[in-house]
């Protein structure tokens, strides 16, 4: 057996000794040039058609066919395959339909048929009740496909397809027999299934390709799909018929509404999840040496509440920027415990937030954000975290040889301070290529401990018990918008990164692909991001601002096509 | 716990496939006794259970003191003279099927370290490195997969390719997580993670359940004519001159999984058995017994030939306990903790098989006889996460062509250490998945998919087995059975 390496461990085994940096995101690598965020002419996007993502149907249908029935759904819905989360391609993220999929729809399909005759809110609100009749006129049938079909299809339906659809329903021997086969092909239609992108005029785009502007209908798409993870709601598609989606300020107007309903508060929330990683948090060991008086039970979780109380506070009422989230000291903590590690008082709703020492500004030393992995602070991980979620660094994980290499040649480590630990076992090259720069992150966030309390000396754990107390030196010099950077303490690597060009640049990607579920791919794409960033730096952009730009935007109207 | 109240489906529920068909023979024990129906499959199956992050070595092998060396670089020691418990892990739930087990030890895979999911079922590591769970591998073909696709391992198309299985659990925030796949297809250049299915109550009334028949109309016929009429619309939609190639393929892709369904759907009519007493509990234990008993009853009456079970340990409050934390650490502390998240799962292991073994199939062996289960893990030791030294444990003899009742050991006897002082090397791990496939019957054709021989990352790795140190006497092993578990 290996001699105990604990603390090693936790990092080492965990992150990367061999990294890229990406060449098309020049300020990803510290070496941010202002000239490369202008964008006069970026010509528009591709964007790859995808099917809906779990979520995003699980909405559609609750929105097309009311929560009642919908409820009914959950069996034949319930084997829907999930997706992944994270950052990636469409065919990482959304990758094809399998047979899984297909046979989950044609159930709920089936299912929905019976689901609306027992909860027919969703076909009385909009006048289509006779189509459950037992023998529905022709003005009910045709008024029942085109009216529910435009919900359907998120778009109206031409005269062809309106023919087609009635006559599918006719042939059926009888009209209930009808409406459950309508109902089964349209819950497995491409047009409910897939974000088609089809309609609307042809034209060039800024570098002369075929580009096509959109129809108003795939705009609103666009923008539900973006801040709801659904389908348009009959304003949307009322405001598309009326040609308001025509230009941006009808948009705007869309988006800012939309902003305020609940389900966009959940997609903004469930961003700042995602940007986090608050789902891979780990727990809190029942270890009185560890804890100091704290009690395990509840406290992750009532960690979590506080950073997530944060993130809202700093959204919607506090209208903060950018710069304001990451490096105020507001907190926001219910739970007794918790408001003890920021040394405040316990905050209610509704009143003013208590402020923390300068120790700790900002949305990246939260407890909840900052939580170790058991006794240790797991600083490679943090470095690690904030390199690729925080700053855009790209990084691969480490050959296991060269890890187990590099553990034999060092030798017993673990009462040493953390950063004598890494220091050892990466200095030297491959390992220092990638380490150079995530090593600097890890060491200034030092002065907290692995429940995030703000510490002065490092106290080393082995097999659960103190062994060792070591001052510490969180002291760094780091690279940012392609200065050198001195900080030397989690409070100011903060600062730092709050004010750097590249911490705004690299928010402005992760907003980009939380809500479009893919990685910016195109310079269209990089284009757009950056002139997010420049609202934020430049024009004190808020945080909501910087949604709204996102997808308030030139290039919400057009798509690439293929040459 | 929550308030959803325990729901109880019906016991004797007719199975239905994906086409609603009822069917009428009963399988279990508690409806027919131990024996299974004469015309039930006898075919083999391969089952792949996996668990997280890795064992403690100490708490996982058994005491190879007066193991035998059965061939070069292989030591064999009978499970039935183990005295008390095999190890702190496979404990006395296992004491009734000692002869039906098998434990391996030494099976590398020389990856990059950190959660490769994918690995043990593909041998081969995220392209994105360890931690992106969700990225492809480089070997992006998982044996289940495989099998689900070869021509020679069904014959005739089945109700479910494959069954996978991964319940759903209950977060720190009260949300529901769904499960996580191991498994992996590529086709067209398209790779994708296959999904799970994650709640037993839905998959019994997909699989198992259904409703009495009815004067209305034909549920199948029905499907095959929607199903008609929506390729029809996807087709008109695939000539639109303003999608691009790729998107044309999406389409096609779906338009073919729908032309499947349209074959299982009349395949599955020929099908009969009835389904198992699933009860829906937020209750750890019970949740697990749920998917269990749907696996063994889905493979005993051929509903499927291949079956995937993820487990991780729950608290008896429902919520999951991760014990990734602890999987770092080292010490008795550590190892303790370690032994006892993995003694629940064990637990569920050994009831499976013990499920699989109670039925018996036509042919005199029980359902587990003709199986093959592979329990794994996507990593070797915790500490080091990376894929050395896998814990196996296999069960079932796949008609007689995997030896069991023993633990062996693949580590080398000359000291083969590569680069790592505290390890000492074996075999490829790729070997046991080769080993598996051809104890179900498929011969390399079937699953050399990638650009050369082999399987997983020994394709693409095979530079490092031959690196020396002894080792590279496996560098060319690409189609080689693990020597003594491998009886031919």
């Amino acid at each position: 057996m290996r001699p105990a390496r604990a603390t090693l461990l936790l990092s080492i085994a965990l992150t990367a000794c061999v990294g890229t940096v990406s060449e098309d995101r020049p300020w990803r690598d510290g070496d941010l040039d202002v000239d490369t965020l202008r964008c006069d002419a970026p010509g528009a996007a591709p964007t790859p058609l995808r099917r809906l993502t779990r979520r995003e149907l699980a909405h559609t249908l609750r929105d097309l066919l009311g929560e009642a029935a919908f409820g009914e759904l959950s069996l034949e819905f319930g084997v829907f395959p999930p997706d992944e989360v994270g950052a990636g391609s469409v065919d990482e993220l959304v990758p094809n339909h399998t047979a899984a999929h297909v046979e989950a729809m044609v159930s709920t399909g089936e299912r929905a048929a019976s689901a609306l005759r027992a909860h027919p809110e969703a076909l009385l609100s909009r006048g289509h009740g006779c189509i459950l009749d037992a023998a529905p006129d022709d003005a009910c049938a045709r008024a029942f496909i085109e009216g529910f079909g435009r919900r359907v299809f998120r778009r109206p339906l031409s005269e062809d397809e309106i023919a087609d659809q009635l006559a599918f329903y006719r042939d059926a021997p009888d009209p209930a027999e009808g409406f459950t086969r309508v109902m089964m092909r349209w819950l497995s239609s491409p047009q409910l299934l897939f974000h088609v992108e089809v309609d609307g005029d042809e034209t060039e785009d800024a570098t002369g390709a075929p580009a096509l502007r959109l129809s108003p209908y795939a705009v609103a798409n666009r923008v539900s799909y973006m801040l709801t993870g659904s389908m348009p709601d009959d304003a949307m598609l009322d405001a598309a018929a009326r040609g308001e989606l025509d230009t941006l300020e009808g948009v705007e107007a869309q988006v800012r509404r939309l902003l305020e309903t609940p389900e966009a508060r959940k997609t903004v929330r469930g961003f700042f999840e995602a940007w986090l990683a608050l789902d891979e948090t780990s727990g809190v060991p029942e270890d009185p040496a560890l804890l100091d008086g704290l009690m395990a039970a509840g406290l992750r979780d009532a960690m979590l509440a506080e950073t997530l109380t944060y993130v809202d506070q700093m959204v919607w009422e506090e209208g903060a920027d950018y710069r304001t989230l990451m490096s105020s000291t507001a907190a926001y903590p219910e739970d007794a415990q918790v408001a003890g590690i920021y040394g405040v008082e316990p905050w209610r709703p509704g009143l003013p937030a208590p402020l923390a020492g300068p120790e700790r500004p900002g949305l990246l030393l939260r407890p909840g954000v900052l939580l170790g992995e058991a006794h240790s602070t797991a600083p490679i991980m943090r470095g690690v975290f904030m390199l690729r979620q925080v700053l855009c660094g790209e990084l691969a994980a480490p050959p296991t040889d060269i890890v187990n290499s590099r553990l034999d040649e060092v030798g017993e480590l673990r009462t040493q301070p953390a950063r004598a630990q890494i220091e050892t076992l990466t200095g030297e090259q491959p390992c220092s290529t990638c380490h150079s720069r995530i090593n600097p992150l890890a060491f200034a966030l030092e002065d907290f401990d692995a429940l995030g309390r703000h510490r002065a000396l490092e106290r080393v754990f082995v097999d659960g018990e103190v062994v060792a107390e070591h001052p510490l030196d969180t002291a760094v010099e780091l690279e940012l918008d392609g200065a050198t950077v001195s900080v030397d303490s989690g409070a100011a690597l903060a600062h730092a990164i709050a004010n750097s060009e590249v911490g705004h640049a690299c928010f402005a990607e992760r907003v980009f692909e939380h809500t479009r579920i893919r990685r910016p791919a195109s310079a269209a794409d990089h284009c757009l991001n950056r002139r997010v960033t420049r609202a934020m730096l430049d024009d004190g952009a808020s945080l909501l601002d910087a949604f709204v730009v996102n997808v308030a935007n030139d290039a919400l109207f057009t798509r690439r096509l293929e040459d | 716990m929550t308030d959803r109240p325990e729901r109880r489906l019906a016991r004797r529920a007719f199975l239905r496939g994906a086409g609603g068909f009822a069917l009428a023979i009963p399988f279990l024990p508690s409806l027919l006794g131990s024996r299974v129906a004469a015309d039930a499959s006898t075919s083999r199956r391969f089952v792949g259970v996996f668990s997280l992050n890795g064992q403690f070595e100490a708490n996982w092998h058994p005491d190879m003191t007066g193991a035998s060396r059965v061939a070069p670089n292989t030591l064999s020691r009978s499970l039935t003279d183990i005295e008390g418990p095999i190890s702190n892990v496979i404990g006395s739930q296992f004491d009734g099927l000692r002869d039906k087990i098998t434990l391996l030890r030494g099976l590398d895979g020389l990856t990059e370290t950190g959660h490769n999911r994918c690995f043990p079922l593909t041998a081969s590591t995220h392209t994105e490195g360890g931690m992106e769970r969700g990225s492809a591998p480089f070997f992006p073909y998982s044996v289940d997969a495989v099998l689900e696709h070869a021509p020679s391992f069904y014959t005739t198309p089945p109700v479910l390719g494959a069954m996978r299985l991964s319940p759903m659990l209950r977060r720190y925030d009260g949300e529901l997580r769904a499960g996580e796949s191991f498994s992996w297809w590529t086709e067209d250049g398209v790779t994708t993670r296959l999904p799970v299915q994650s709640d037993a109550e839905v998959v019994f009334r997909q699989v198992f359940a259904g409703s009495e028949p009815s004067d209305g109309p034909d549920p199948n016929a029905r499907r095959q004519l929607v199903i008609d009429r929506v390729k029809d619309d996807l087709d008109r939609l695939r000539t639109n001159p303003r999608l691009g190639s790729q998107d044309r393929e999406r389409l096609s892709n779906y338009a073919d999984h729908l032309r499947d369904l349209q074959t299982r759907l009349s395949a599955a009519g020929s099908i009969t058995c009835t389904g198992p007493d699933v009860t829906y509990v937020e209750d750890a234990e019970a949740m697990y017994t749920n998917h269990i008993d749907l696996l063994v009853a889905a493979l005993a009456c051929g509903i499927t030939r291949v079956g995937t079970l993820f487990i991780k340990h729950v608290r008896a409050d429902g919520e999951e306990a991760g014990f990734h934390s602890n999987s770092h650490l080292r010490g008795p502390d550590a190892e303790r903790t370690s032994a006892s998240h993995n003694a629940f799962i064990a637990t569920r292991v050994a009831e499976l098989l013990s499920k699989m073994d109670a039925l018996v199939e036509p042919d005199g062996n029980t359902l587990l006889d003709n199986s093959l289960v592979l329990w794994g893990n996507e990593l070797g030791d915790g500490g080091s996460h990376g894929q050395l030294d896998m814990p196996m444990l296999l069960a079932g003899s796949a008609c007689g062509h995997i030896r069991t009742g023993v633990a062996l050991d693949y580590r080398s006897e000359e000291g083969v250490t590569w680069t790592t002082g505290g390890t000492r090397l074996g075999r490829p791990y790729s070997m046991l998945l080769t080993t598996a496939m051809a104890a179900m019957g498929l011969s390399h054709h079937e699953w050399e998919l990638g650009d050369g021989p082999g399987f997983g990352d020994h394709q693409k790795l095979g530079h490092r087995y031959a690196k020396g140190g002894g080792w590279d006497r496996y560098a060319d092993a690409h189609r080689e059975m693990l020597p003594h578990l491998w009886m031919g």
